[in-house]
């Protein structure tokens, strides 16, 4: 038998990953220690999304659920209210989706093509949501997921077809039951090919240039935001729509920074919607940690109004004692995302600086 | 190694506006890269599909050890985290299992709550690292489900402290007590519930501590040499085992597999195998009263083989016995039409695990080659 060693694909692999680096000296990127170290660990969290996804979850006829972001993996404005899970699949093929619905009041399913070669970004090919499913009394469902089949809970494909993204959404995690969900191959081979090393290298790197790509592209973003400081803005929506953004929401992103004692003052109307949520983030785009901190963020179900009906934030070190207080969490600049979803109008908040 | 070591270890001023970490993300990735060594130890299969494993296990020790050490080592907000699961697998990992753990401190009292589910068997364990003094990970305290409370909707709650806790369900922690381990054994993973577990710290939480660049930067030190000490131990123990290729390894003492994190309760017989083209190892045992066993098949890196999607294990209910009560369970590359078959899946050189689990007696299963050849 023919010897090989792959050692120089690690190495390899290593060296790329290493280039990420760079980002974390951006101009514009942050330079205190906390910004800076919490970079260092977006890398790790990035690396670790990159290889379950592009390593253990990329064959479509062996489609495996995995989780892009989650309570330790934060990209992009990932949404605290949300649980995502993801598969890789392929429009000329067939699958089933089984489950239990859970009491989770949101849960939709929906498959995409990457057409960012055909400048489309990420774009939706099919959308099933659970107000247009049905359900078994015990809750129990099933779905196809095809190009061609017809009736049941059918949901939609393209030839281009790449992936299946399942959002749900959740008004207290605490309380409510998570959709269980299967996924599998209708007719499909058996048993899986054996692991090969050309492959396996395709993998790696795609996996290293994921970490390096997507970490520039969101600080691509920040700087953008960077340029009207302390305003929470509509920009352009394609920006995020392309990048597979939910066409339910309108997405108000900003920057933020504070001297000390300064508070952040954002006031809105809130549209009549079926869900809001206001998120503070670190320069790169990471929720805070959410599952430990309460006051990371606020959204519908978490906030209260005032006696006329709007919706007042305070971002500062301290509670203020008025308004909805979102803790800055050590941070004297980031970013921040106020979602209006599935909203009848998209109000711009008003936004100031009240000094300490 | 000293000199990344060092650029790892550099100190950074908290109050420094101009912090620069590129360094310490260099670092890791310099440190990661040399677990690939691994690769090219002697004894190591030179072979396309072991290499190309080998290469992948590298990426999912890395993915368990960032998981681990830098998202959820904080005891204070404790984090269940899975080290091995279906796509992370480290020696010898048990496709009849699920094992969550979570980094705790024996100076706090933790809630443990969830629902029961139908899992068989069920435990949680205390555990602390005493590698420094007597080389063991100790055991401090353990709570099976079957003396726990559980209510009408299935739900419970223990409460793990070093001070008992009188009329609730229990589970000690010791002063040096580091880690919860939580097992559940399936008979069926597809027709059995799992318990659904969830962990909070009792004691007064102080504020969320801010990241540094000190914590980051150990670890991630510690995450790379986890990685290359993970991969180098098991190595190691494979290559004991390729001493006494096609049968059960009996040099060692079981109290080996135990200082790693072995489970007590369990008796391990590991084994290499060496099969030509159309060659088959039986395995062949009277077995002792047990609560359980299994035998499955691992490649060179000690990971289970693909048992989402191929038949590489059986276990004691889902076995067919001879008439006289023994197990035969036939490796092979297909179903030689006798006995247990579990699939090589490709593999024609591995390792592989048999075990009894609560037994009255550990009898060691014979193993024999055959030919299959028509």
């Amino acid at each position: 038998m023919r010897e090989t060693t792959l050692d120089a694909l690690w190495t390899n692999f290593c060296k790329q990953l290493a280039e990420a680096r760079h980002v974390l000296v951006r101009p514009g990127a942050p330079r205190d220690a906390l910004s800076q170290a919490e970079g260092v660990r977006y890398l790790s969290r990035l690396t670790r999304a990159a290889l379950d996804s592009l390593v253990e979850s990329a064959d479509p006829d062996f489609p495996r659920l995995f989780q892009m972001s989650n309570d330790t993996i934060k990209i992009g404005g990932d949404n605290p209210d949300n649980v995502y899970w993801n598969a890789t699949i392929a429009g000329d093929r067939d699958y089933r989706i089984c489950g239990n619905r859970g009491s989770v009041p949101y849960l939709s399913f929906g498959t995409k093509a990457n057409r960012f070669a055909l400048d489309g970004g990420m774009v939706s090919t099919g959308e099933l949501e659970d107000t247009k499913m049905h359900f078994e009394a015990d809750g129990s469902f099933e779905i196809i997921v095809s190009r061609t089949a017809q009736g049941g809970n059918r949901l939609p494909m393209s030839d281009d077809t790449s992936f299946l993204l399942v959002r749900q959404t959740f008004l207290d995690r605490a309380a409510e039951r998570p959709a269980s969900i299967t996924i599998e191959r209708l007719n499909g081979p058996v048993m899986p090919r054996p692991l090969s090393s050309d492959w396996l290298e395709r993998q790696l790197d795609q996996a290293a240039s994921f970490v390096k790509v997507t970490a520039n592209a969101f600080a691509d973003w920040a700087k953008l935001f960077m340029t009207r400081p302390n305003e929470l803005l509509p920009w352009n929506q394609d920006i995020f729509q392309k990048v597979g953004g939910d066409p339910n929401i309108h997405y108000l992103h900003g920057y933020w920074r504070l001297s000390p004692g300064e508070m952040w003052v954002i006031e809105t109307d809130v549209p009549q919607c079926r869900f809001w949520n206001f998120v503070l983030q670190n320069w790169w785009m990471e929720s805070a940690d959410y599952r430990n901190i309460p006051s990371a963020w606020t959204n519908i179900n978490k906030a209260r109004l005032s006696a006329d009906g709007r919706l007042v934030i305070v971002v500062s070190e301290e509670d203020p004692g008025f308004g909805n207080w979102i803790d800055t969490c050590g941070h004297a600049e980031g970013t921040a995302l106020l979602r209006w979803i599935s909203a009848d109008r998209h109000p711009v908040p008003s936004c100031r600086l009240i000094g300490p | 190694m000293d000199d990344i070591t060092s650029r790892l270890t550099r100190p950074t001023d908290p109050q420094q506006a101009d912090a620069s970490l590129v360094h310490v993300w260099r670092g890791f990735c310099d440190q990661l890269a040399e677990a690939g060594e691994v690769l090219l130890r002697p004894e190591t299969p030179k072979n396309a599909l072991d290499q190309a494993e080998g290469l992948r296990y590298l990426s999912r020790l890395t993915r368990t050890a960032l998981n681990m050490e830098v998202d959820s080592s904080d005891p204070d907000f404790p984090r269940l985290f899975q080290l091995s699961d279906d796509a992370i697998k480290i020696g010898a990992d048990n496709p009849d299992n699920i094992y969550q753990q979570a980094v705790v401190s024996g100076d706090r009292d933790y809630r443990i709550w969830g629902k029961r589910g139908t899992v068989p068997y069920l435990s949680i364990g205390s555990k602390a690292n005493r590698y420094a003094t007597d080389g063991s990970m100790a055991s401090t305290g353990e709570i099976e489900f079957s003396s726990v409370k559980v209510d009408e909707n299935g739900c419970f709650e223990i409460i793990a402290s070093r001070e008992p806790k009188p009329g609730r369900d229990w589970l000690p922690l010791a002063e040096d007590s580091s880690l919860l381990i939580i097992r559940q054994t399936f008979e069926d993973k597809k027709r059995q519930i799992p318990a659904e577990i969830y962990v909070e710290c009792l004691s007064r939480l102080p504020a969320k501590p801010l990241l540094t660049p000190e914590t980051i930067t150990t670890q991630l030190n510690k995450a790379a040499a986890w990685v290359k000490g993970t991969a180098n131990m098991f190595a190691d123990w494979s290559e004991w085992f390729k001493q006494e290729p096609n049968r059960i390894y009996q040099q060692k003492d079981q109290s080996v597999w135990y200082r790693a994190g072995g489970d007590p309760k369990i008796w391990y017989g590991h084994f290499y195998y060496d099969l030509k083209p159309d060659e088959a190892l039986v395995i062949e045992v009277q077995p002792p009263r047990c609560r359980m066993w299994n035998v499955q098949l691992d490649n060179w890196w000690m990971e289970s083989l693909d048992h989402v999607h191929q038949k590489i294990w059986v276990n004691s209910s889902q076995a067919t016995y001879e008439e006289d009560g023994r197990i035969i369970v036939v490796c092979a590359d297909a179903d030689p039409g006798f006995g247990n078959w579990i699939d090589l899946a490709g593999h024609p050189q591995g390792t592989g695990l048999w075990r009894w689990i609560e037994a009255e007696s550990h009898p060691v299963p014979t193993c024999r080659v055959i030919s299959l050849k028509r």
